[in-house]
């Protein structure tokens, strides 16, 4: 078992809680773990962003919350999934239809590949309506344009008999976003949301998640890589390395003084001061290459890329443990960070 | 001295079936020897197209690209080819811009093939060379591209445009499909060899925080038209474009969030189709500061202090030369 968190969301019973989650690929003879022993929860109305690098299994994690892992081999073996009062990792397939896109909805990366390039925007809506509702057609129609106009989409009632093509990156993103409320989900899993779209349209469709959240009450997994986002709209941040939680707590706590030297490395490494000087001063950098499943070193797995690695760190791997507000898998964690 | 390069009133034009596409709509710029010249836009702003015609790959309507003083627009591909050893390239995807049929060794060597330059055993030692300054081994050079990661993938493309001792590289995008960790080692390669070598950069990107680490001038385009540059590394403190303002509000930033900075009005819309541009200034359909005359006469660029051009009829310059903002206009009144 991993220890829970103090201080935080005491009040509030998560809504969704995962633990000791564990996702293979490979053989049942062989397998390679892409996520291990993964614990966190969120409550109603809040948000958690799952942060690292390509690789982490941050997508995996997100993925094996709605049961759509890769198939044919990427399963989850070992943990649970509490969604309310079920477990998702035993609920029947049929139930996880019930679930899926309406009470538990997803909002992908590429929002143009996500969309059906055959059948109109509209089509797509009323489809995920009808199929949680016993709704007519034309309900259901008005009832998309109500979504799409709440996600501030340009003169919805023309655009919603438009094909994908015809719309922009920006525009797709919300179309998803409506489609993603149509059922006035209690849980979205936003994977990362805004990476494809440019830079002042980000800032609109993570806003309107806000928006909707402030509306709805529905909680946020929010899957990043990048910090400064995670920083702005979650409460809560695990920090994910090589398939395991590293770092994980109060996200401002975390990002102010960060920890694990994996956390430390990664916001070292992100350019972001301002700077008036011609001499350009170089980047914190992380020597090496993320570790790919199946490879990883005994011991810690991020230990082959760390300053602060001793004989300790290469044969035993740190378990996470309770520091404070938030949880630190290091043997030798900043200690000032964790005083505070 | 002149400029290394140096663009004027440059139009780059598309035929389309629906008319004309005008994706770079009279833009100068210039990138001084040495130094790191960012080209900063949304998609759609025109900053690859312009990328594409300094290279000779896009078709160039008007106006003059001169490379160290000599006149590129007009020449043809073969005649280009002298200067191509100056100007190299490299591009966003790693995954993308390396044959995978060919060993590390042969895509490095491959301009100085073209190029006839040297001896095969001059060339191969050359490219041990090249991996050596970029940071990997000579066993790469036996290797294939499917065998590296993003991040090595990159050093290997910088090695390539490297080999021809360019004067000049249009890195476009380079660091936007790698890693944080990975992408502060690259960037720390690229600072390096321009230490090193003296190279200039023409660095296309829209990650504000790439640029700001990076970049000795700036030049921010909107619509196919330059908004605002600079050739001061603290543009970005204090932008007084509206446009410019808001692509440094959205983006998140640790700085602001240790800071404490509230959040910032986000900017609505998108931008319009270059097919159809809005008359006046091209940002007055989103900008909160438009007034008539930004929708009926366009901006030109104007110097408003030693190191700062903007296109906008609402920033000021008051009695001492401080730049006004218009919403520090619309604070005071």
């Amino acid at each position: 078992m991993t220890p829970s968190i103090r201080g935080c969301d005491q009040a509030m019973r998560p809504i969704l809680e995962v633990r000791d989650l564990t996702i293979h690929a490979g053989s049942e003879a062989h397998p390679i773990p892409l996520v291990e022993s993964v614990s966190f929860s969120v409550a109603k109305g809040s948000t958690l962003a799952l942060v690292g690098e390509s690789g982490c299994g941050k997508s995996m994690t997100a993925l094996s919350l709605m049961r759509i892992l890769p198939e044919p081999g990427v399963r989850i073996a070992g943990g649970e999934i509490h969604f309310e009062d079920e477990d998702l990792v035993s609920a029947p397939e049929q139930r996880m239809q019930e679930l899926r896109g309406n009470i538990i909805s997803m909002i992908f990366q590429d929002p143009i590949a996500s969309l059906n390039p055959i059948q109109t925007v509209g089509n797509q809506i009323i489809e995920v309506i009808r199929t949680h509702n016993a709704v007519s057609r034309r309900e259901a129609k008005a009832r998309a344009i109500e979504l799409l106009r709440s996600v501030r989409l340009p003169d919805a009632e023309r655009r919603i008999d438009y094909y994908p093509h015809r719309l922009s990156g920006g525009m797709c993103q919300r179309v998803m976003i409506a489609m993603a409320m149509a059922g006035a989900p209690k849980v979205i899993i936003a994977d990362e949301p805004t990476t494809a779209l440019d830079t002042t349209v980000q800032a609109q469709v993570m806003a309107l998640l806000r928006k909707a959240q402030t509306e709805t009450g529905t909680a946020i997994v929010l899957i990043t890589h990048n910090l400064a986002a995670a920083a702005e709209a979650a409460e809560n941040v695990a920090v994910m390395y090589a398939g395991r939680i590293i770092e994980q707590g109060p996200v401002r706590e975390i990002f102010l003084a960060p920890a694990h030297p994996y956390t430390q490395g990664l916001l070292g490494a992100i350019p972001d001061s301002d700077e008036d000087s011609m001499e350009i001063s170089p980047l914190t950098e992380i020597a090496g290459n993320v570790p790919r499943p199946g490879t990883l070193p005994d011991g810690c797995a991020f230990a082959p890329r760390c300053k602060k690695a001793q004989e300790r760190c290469r044969q035993d791997r740190p378990a996470l443990t309770s520091h404070g507000n938030r949880l630190v898998a290091c043997f030798f964690p900043d200690s000032p960070a964790i005083a505070q | 001295m002149t400029s290394l390069l140096s663009c004027r009133d440059l139009v780059v034009e598309y035929p389309t079936s629906d008319g004309t596409l005008r994706a770079v709509d009279r833009v100068s710029l210039d990138v001084e020897r040495g130094h790191t010249l960012a080209l900063v836009g949304e998609s759609g702003c025109g900053k690859s197209t312009l990328a594409r015609a300094i290279m000779g790959l896009a078709p160039v309507k008007s106006g003059s690209i001169k490379l160290e003083g000599e006149e590129l627009v007009g020449l043809s591909q073969r005649e280009l080819r002298r200067y191509r050893p100056v100007v190299q390239m490299v591009f966003q995807n790693p995954y993308g811009s390396l044959n995978p049929r060919l060993s590390v060794g042969r895509i490095i060597e491959e301009p100085m093939m073209v190029q006839n330059i040297g001896t095969q055993a001059t060339r191969r030692k050359r490219v041990l060379d090249l991996l050596d300054r970029v940071g990997l081994t000579s066993e790469v050079a036996t290797q294939y591209p499917h065998q590296f990661s993003g991040g090595q993938r990159q050093r290997i493309a910088i090695a390539r445009a490297l080999a021809l001792n360019p004067k000049l590289i249009v890195c476009d995008e380079p660091v936007s499909a790698l890693d944080v960790s990975v992408q502060a080692q690259v960037l720390n390669l690229l600072v390096e060899l321009q230490r090193d070598l003296g190279v200039s950069y023409l660095f296309i990107s829209h990650d504000l925080a790439v640029v700001r680490h990076i970049a000795h001038a700036t030049t921010v385009m909107y619509l196919g038209r330059i908004a605002a540059r600079s050739t001061s590394r603290e543009f970005w403190k204090a932008p007084a474009h509206p446009y410019v303002r808001a692509l440094k509000d959205a983006t998140p930033s640790m700085a602001a969030i240790r800071a404490g900075t509230p959040p910032q009005p986000i900017l609505e819309g998108e931008i319009p189709s270059a097919m159809n541009p809005p008359s006046g200034c091209r940002f007055s359909t989103r900008c909160r500061y438009a007034i008539d005359v930004c929708r009926e006469t366009e901006p030109l660029l104007r110097q408003v202090a030693e190191q700062s051009w903007v296109a906008c009829h609402r920033v000021s310059v008051s009695g001492d030369g401080a730049v006004i903002a218009p919403e520090a206009q619309l604070a005071a009144s």
